[in-house]
């Protein structure tokens, strides 16, 4: 009886020492933490058309922010989107990609303006909108709920700091990339990421994700 | 009987209260510097150039020093007069105390040149010169060597008396070390692999915040290595110098089991404000924080019900009357008895800092020396001077120079922490103010902060007049007292119910796995990701 | 070797073991509940590591230009960058009713940052930024302190959050 018990006890404790240990060493799953709620966003694109958090739920969302006379501190995040854009086609999507570039110049770059930026992009216009909105909700958004700060200058243009957004399709924000040069691999590894954690949203697969939130499974 | 212990342990206790005499002689200062009678500059002319330099030291030779030295010599002592067999390789004492003393003097060379100001966490990139780091990882190293000599003792007396029962003191003294050798692995780690190379130029820079997390896997746990061999004296010993039994021997085995296991896998509960820890292992080390009070719960139940057996076969009556009835006369039993109520109160302030969210208030403020100096301040360092009272006599072989000023200590120690700490604990909770900052020169004081400043700078006096009366009483007792009459006895309680504890209580491996595996669980996960990130940008700093 | 399993336990004590058991509960449900139901926040690992030899380089970070920037109205972000034995900046004003999110780092050694009478306590250390919002209700001066020791000159380390009507 007595020696049942302690086998029993003994066996438990291998389990939760080789389960947690090699859940977070080996890290067989990969997550990306959950760092908050995004904010609440009603946009404008290129077409006249409305894009907002609600019509993006389900989607993985990449926000990306600039204005159409915006030079070098935009051009990091363009060409990093560019890159995500012609390779999230060639492999095809398994769950809805949007990639979203803001202009917070909300005076001067209208759906007209925005499709300019997205012709000199390159832009997909399935995968990849120009958008813009009421400038107070914007700040609201911007500002108040990614965090990311911008404000007219001097020179008639903005001070920006430049940053982009990985929001996944449950309106989560999941990473911040809050610099000038985004690295390309890290963006695409967190895309993939969350479309593998989106495809074992359901079932038994889901509590497996969940540990590896628990387990610190971050890339 | 057993003359190469009681030497070793001479030597252990001796070191130890000399390092605390110059470290406790600190406390007054700074608490009259934050009052605003700043003497550091009289102190220059005997080499202490900052406030920081004196609670360094202070920190250092009390919480570090004092307590590893009186510890390692009490458990000996303790262990060879439970189990009454010598030491099976009394050399490996020796070599013990060699090593710890020899680490004491290293780190004391630059302690005390000012040339590590990093106060008792030394937290990188503050860097100390490399003595330092050195000569406080000896003296761990041999504090190890110690609890290994108390192992192979005990298996030799197991072989010797098969089917016995190991004595409950004895059996404590090993948990204790045990316990010390498992948590002890964070702060080796940090020394060896960062610390030590770092100091030495052989690391380009050091992590700050693994480093932290290391010392604080250590750091909590290094509490109850404090703890326990008070304990060991509330248990094993206080109820027989009260004139009593010891209430219930097993639960008492059962709450060293639980501190062995829930010891160390809390550290991160220093950490709550940490940017580097994620929040979901913080709350799991708050509930296992919560969970280690339980053992002390045990604790007060059992050791208050033995003096209560005390009180009655002592005559006294009544719902209360048994209190009046201990021997307040005794003044090894007032300091033990003295220190157990005041960290009762220690207890309560800590349940605060436990909390993962009420810590966000008293994180770092004066709070945090209000909480320790009532726990380790005076739960074990008043403890340890209440059990000086009779171990010094022993093995000085002379009487107690005095019993009435001992008493008269340990009212004025008792006294005295009360209004310091009392003062502390409200200047932290009410007004913020930042804990080892030299307040008294600081430009943000405030007029509000003055009554209690003066109230702690009381206590801080009047805990200074209670030393100056333990080192007079202990000094004229080795250096003058009279030759002693009769043999002192380690006092030994009996199990007051009769109930022997059953079998699972002396089966080691299940408690050990436990330990280890629990330690894995509530840490890997975090340090495996510190490693993974692994930033070794922060060069050294000197910057006092 | 003795041989019996069970452990004696008297009533009273039994008692005051339910009740030990009981307390803890409560404590540590009460402590998790207030601290995930009403969200407050602890500092957590951002993915905003920077290097500390490079934080206060201006441009390679935010911190290079440290201060306080509206985010949105009434939402203000302060960064403060915390060095031996300083802030800066050492002082900020908001209006009333703003959140303030503090982002705190140092480029030497370890600091602290409290906020007196709030819950804004973080360690700040080298290579990490610590984020803690609150929002000021009450116009007033109030007092953040380094409280963690970082060198002789550390009792001078303190700020201001000016708060006007
Ligand atoms: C005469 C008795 C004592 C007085 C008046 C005293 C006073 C103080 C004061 C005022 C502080 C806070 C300094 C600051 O935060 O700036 C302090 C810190 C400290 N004390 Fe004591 N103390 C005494 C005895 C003890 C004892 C017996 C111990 C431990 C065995 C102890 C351990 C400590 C420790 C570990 C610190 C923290 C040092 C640090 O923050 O680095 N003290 N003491
Ligand atoms: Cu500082």
């Amino acid at each position: 009886m007595t020696r049942w018990l302690l086998r029993g006890l003994y066996a438990t404790l291998a389990v939760m020492v080789i389960g947690t240990l090699g859940f977070a060493i080996l890290q067989p799953i990969k997550v990306l933490p959950r760092i908050g709620l995004g904010p609440g966003i009603v946009l404008v694109d290129q077409d006249g058309g409305s894009l907002t958090s609600d019509t993006l739920r389900g989607k993985i969302v990449l926000y990306s922010f600039g204005y159409s006379r915006c030079e070098a501190p935009c051009r990091g995040a363009q060409t990093v989107l560019q890159e995500v854009q012609r390779q999230l086609k060639a492999e095809g999507m398994a769950v809805p990609v949007q990639l979203v570039t803001i202009s917070f110049d909300t005076v001067h770059d209208g759906p007209p303006v925005l499709r300019t930026m997205a012709a000199a992009a390159g832009a997909d216009p399935a995968l990849w909108a120009f958008a813009t909105g009421e400038a107070n909700r914007l700040k609201y958004a911007i500002g108040g709920g990614f965090e990311v700060y911008y404000g007219p200058n001097d020179a008639d243009g903005f001070d920006y700091d430049p940053a982009m957004m990985l929001v996944d399709g449950w309106g989560i924000l999941r990473a911040e990339y809050r610099t000038p040069t985004p690295k390309l691999e890290t963006v695409l590894r967190d895309v993939r990421l969350l479309m593998e954690e989106a495809e074992n949203s359901e079932g038994v697969a889901r509590y497996a994700y969940e540990a590896a939130h628990l387990f610190l499974c971050y890339p | 009987m057993y003359a190469h212990e009681n030497r070793l342990t001479a030597w252990h206790v001796g070191i130890a209260f000399s390092a605390l005499m110059i470290g406790v002689l600190l406390g007054p200062f700074q608490t009259w510097e934050h009052a605003g009678l700043n003497l550091y500059p009289a102190l220059r002319a005997i080499g202490i150039q900052s406030y920081y330099q004196g609670l360094t030291i202070h920190g250092i030779l009390n919480a570090l020093v004092f307590t590893t030295f009186f510890i390692t010599g009490f458990l000996t002592f303790a262990f060879t007069h439970s189990v009454k067999r010598a030491s099976k390789y009394p050399w490996l004492h020796t070599t013990a105390l060699v090593v710890m003393t020899l680490g004491l003097l290293i780190t004391a060379v630059p302690l005390l040149l000012n040339g590590a100001t990093v106060l008792y966490t030394f937290y990188p990139p503050m860097k100390a010169d490399p003595a330092f780091y050195i000569g406080l990882t000896l003296v761990v190293v041999g504090s190890w060597i110690t609890g290994y000599g108390l192992l192979f003792t005990w298996s030799t007396w197991k072989k010797e008396n098969p089917g016995k029962q190991t004595p409950l003191i004895a059996f404590a003294s090993l948990i204790t070390m045990v316990m010390w050798q498992i948590c002890t692995v964070g702060v080796a780690v940090e020394m060896l692999a960062l610390n030590i190379p770092w100091s030495l130029g052989l690391l380009p820079g050091t992590d700050p915040q693994l480093a932290r997390t290391l010392f604080w896997f250590t750091g909590h746990p290094l509490v109850y290595f404090w703890l326990l061999p008070a304990y060991i004296s509330w248990y094993g010993m206080l109820p027989k110098q009260a004139g009593g039994k010891l209430f219930s021997e097993p639960l008492a085995r059962l709450s060293f089991w639980l501190f062995l296991i829930l010891s160390t896998p809390l550290g991160l509960h220093h950490q709550y404000v940490d940017p580097g820890i994620p929040a979901g292992w913080k709350a799991l080390h708050a509930v296992l924080t919560y969970s280690v009070f339980f053992p002390s719960m045990l604790t007060l139940f059992n050791v208050v019900a033995s003096l209560e057996i005390a009180g009655r076969a002592r005559g006294g009556k009544g719902t209360f009357g048994w209190i009046m009835a201990l021997p307040w006369s005794e003044p090894s039993f007032t300091a033990q008895a003295l220190a157990g109520i005041l960290f009762a109160f220690g207890g309560i302030s800590g349940i605060a800092n436990a909390s993962y969210d009420l810590n966000l208030v008293l994180h770092n403020t004066a709070w945090q020396p209000g909480h320790f100096h009532l726990t380790v301040g005076t739960g074990v360092a008043f403890s340890f001077m209440g059990i000086g009272y009779w171990l010094i006599p022993k093995l000085a072989g002379k009487e107690l120079w005095s019993k009435k000023v001992a008493l008269w200590q340990a009212w004025t120690y008792f006294l005295g922490m009360i209004l310091m700490s009392n003062g502390l604990h409200i200047l932290g909770l009410r007004y913020s103010v930042p804990r080892r900052s030299a307040l008294g020169v600081a430009p943000y004081g405030s007029a509000e902060w003055t009554p209690f400043l003066i109230e702690s700078a009381l206590g801080g006096t009047i805990l200074l007049i209670s030393v100056v009366l333990l080192y007079v009483n202990y000094g004229m007792t080795v250096f003058a007292g009279k030759k002693l009459t009769r043999e002192i006895e380690m006092p030994v309680a009996e199990n007051a119910e009769g109930h022997p504890a059953p079998a699972w209580l002396d089966t080691w491996r299940p408690w050990l796995v436990g330990a280890v595996a629990l330690v894995l669980v509530a840490y890997g996960p975090v340090i495996y990701m510190l490693l993974t990130r692994l930033q070794l940008t922060s060069p050294g700093f000197k910057v006092w | 070797m003795n041989n019996h399993t069970e452990l004696h336990i008297h009533p009273i004590e039994r008692i005051w073991i339910i009740i030990s058991f009981a307390m803890i509960g409560v404590f540590a449900i009460a402590v998790l509940t207030a601290g995930f139901a009403y969200g407050f926040q602890l500092p957590v690992p951002e993915d905003r590591v920077v290097d500390p030899n490079l934080v206060a380089t201006p441009g390679a970070t935010a911190f290079g230009e440290p201060g306080l920037r509206e985010l949105s109205p009434g939402n203000m972000e302060a960064r403060i960058l915390a060095q031996t034995w300083s802030f800066s900046p050492k002082e900020i004003t908001v209006p009333v009713g703003t959140k303030v999110t503090f982002f705190v780092t140092t480029k030497d050694v370890q600091h602290g940052f409290h906020l007196e009478g709030s819950n804004i306590n973080f360690m700040v250390l080298p290579g990490q930024i610590s984020k803690l919002s609150t929002t000021f209700n009450t116009p007033g001066t109030y007092n953040f302190y380094c409280h963690e020791y970082c060198g002789v000159g550390h009792q001078t380390m303190y700020g201001q959050v000016i708060v006007t009507p």
